[in-house]
């Protein structure tokens, strides 16, 4: 039927609303002067709705005036006037399309080189080296070198990397570098030629000794006293101070020390025993105050409670809330009846604990003693003597003059 | 004229529609309606719509009636058509 080449809706179209007295008539001298009209609707008696190409608008206007046919434009669409809306609007899209370019051009540079994993390179060392192989903040992403090359100049120019790996996450330049592991230095190598004398930390009783630099001033089997001097750091028998030579000592002594303990055990013990159910609530907090639900209670009678606070962050800014996360752990208190038997057992295990404790490690019971047990109020007492092998070696500086 | 058409249209074995004045009406369910060969607006309301054809006028009654398109041979009519009657 009626063809239109191109879609009105490129051609452009006039929703125009008729009003005259004779428009079944004036429908006919449209047709007549070729003018395509469509979508006619009836209003009213005098008045007609009708749509009009834009091409052929002004020749219909002409025919209304020429029959006293009034007419007012209802709406307007179609590519023609939004290309006239654009054009007061340029500015708008001049902008947009600057906007899409910055976006585009600022992105195409590195705007962060994070380093991660150093710990004695300083980060401004790498920052200088990097700056040389042309990773730099302000670089254009396009002349970064190569990621590979990169890394392997990188860990050829830092001896002490062991690893070294560069990635970039959008403008963010990562470099992760691994440290090798250097040997600390040999605390005996470099303390071989301290002046030291050594001397008894506590009384004790030498049973056993190993000197490997110094002069031994004591035997095995001796009884020393707190601060005598087991082994000199100056050769000869410091007659002749003169021509002595200050060595240093270096040895380990072990000495028999005696020690006594006394302990309570209470018989009636408390244990605690977890049942392996677990529940977790989260709740938020603001300051210093927690938003706790009010109708949750622990669902636990007995129960252990882990708090963990998860705390909301910016950057390196805290923010004053977060969510703390709270673990419920479900137990129970079991008791238990000792015989006095077992009290005294226990309660020697744990002296036994205690006291290497204090002592540190190399040091060995070697023979222990219930000197003495009583029981009262519901409590064992014991006294125990144990006999302690022990490192009694403490250095004392030689001060030279004196 | 007339005659040569006629003979035309016998001799030749043409459908009578190419050839003559008539109208040629297609209509679409009750919705749409086609009419060739109109010879322009008599009448014009969203319940009817009269049209001169040869030989008379095409009334059209139904409602919501729209003309969706038109040109000095063609008409294409949508609405809700009722009845369709020839004036003569």
């Amino acid at each position: 039927m009626l063809d239109i080449q191109l879609p009105p809706v490129l051609l452009g179209r006039v929703v125009v609303e008729c009003r005259g007295m004779k428009l079944a008539s004036f429908l006919n001298l449209i047709t007549k002067a070729n003018i395509r009209v469509y979508d006619i609707y009836w209003v009213d008696e005098h008045r007609l709705k009708m749509t009009v190409l834009l091409s052929q608008f002004y020749e219909l206007v002409k025919l209304m005036k020429q029959n006293q046919v009034r007419m007012r434009i209802l709406h307007k669409s179609g590519l023609p006037f939004y290309m006239e809306k654009a054009k007061k609007r340029k500015w708008f899209y001049v902008g947009a399309i600057l906007f899409l370019f910055s976006l585009y051009g600022l992105t195409s540079f590195i705007w962060n080189v994070d380093i991660e994993g150093n710990k004695k390179i300083p980060a401004s060392q790498i920052q200088n080296i990097l700056k040389q192989e042309g990773v730099f903040v302000g670089q254009w992403k396009r002349r970064l070198p190569d990621t590979v090359l990169l890394q392997e100049n990188l860990l050829r120019k830092m001896d002490d990397t062991s690893w070294v790996g560069v990635r970039t996450e959008g403008t963010r330049m990562i470099i992760t570098i691994v440290e090798k592991k250097v040997p600390e230095p040999n605390d005996d190598q470099a303390k071989i030629r301290e002046p030291v004398h050594l001397i008894a930390k506590k009384n004790a009783l030498i049973y056993e000794m190993k000197v490997d630099r110094g002069n031994p001033k004591v035997k095995v089997n001796d009884m020393v006293k707190k601060g005598q001097i087991l082994v000199s750091g100056i050769y000869g028998d410091g007659e002749q101070n003169n021509t002595n030579q200050i060595a240093g000592a270096k040895a380990s002594i072990l000495g028999e020390v005696w020690y006594e303990s006394e302990i309570e055990i209470p018989l009636v013990q408390k244990k605690k025993v977890y049942s392996g159910y677990r529940e977790k609530g989260r709740f938020p907090y603001v300051f210093r105050f927690q938003l706790k639900n009010p109708f949750f209670s622990p669902p636990y009678k007995q129960y252990e409670q882990i708090q963990q606070i998860d705390r909301m962050r910016v950057g390196n800014w805290e923010l004053p809330f977060g969510i703390i996360e709270e673990q419920y752990l479900e137990m129970q208190w079991v008791r238990s009846q000792l015989s006095e038997e077992e009290g005294i057992k226990l309660g020697l295990e744990q002296a036994k604990l205690e006291l290497l404790a204090d002592l540190g490690k190399g040091s060995q019971i070697v023979a222990e003693k219930i000197l003495h047990h009583r029981q009262e109020n519901g409590k064992v007492y014991v006294k125990v003597h144990f006999d302690v092998v022990e490192n009694i070696t403490e250095k004392q500086p030689i001060f030279q003059g004196e | 004229m007339g005659v040569l058409r006629k003979w035309a249209t016998e001799w030749l074995d043409l459908p009578p529609d190419v050839t003559s004045d008539a109208p040629r009406i297609e209509m679409i369910g009750a919705h749409r309606l086609q009419i060739e060969n109109h010879r322009g607006i008599q009448q014009f309301k969203d319940t009817e719509l009269k049209l001169g054809v040869h030989g008379g006028a095409l009334s059209i009654i139904g409602e919501q009636l729209k003309i969706r398109a038109i040109d000095s041979e063609s008409i294409y009519i949508e609405g809700k058509i009722d009845q369709l009657k020839y004036l003569t």
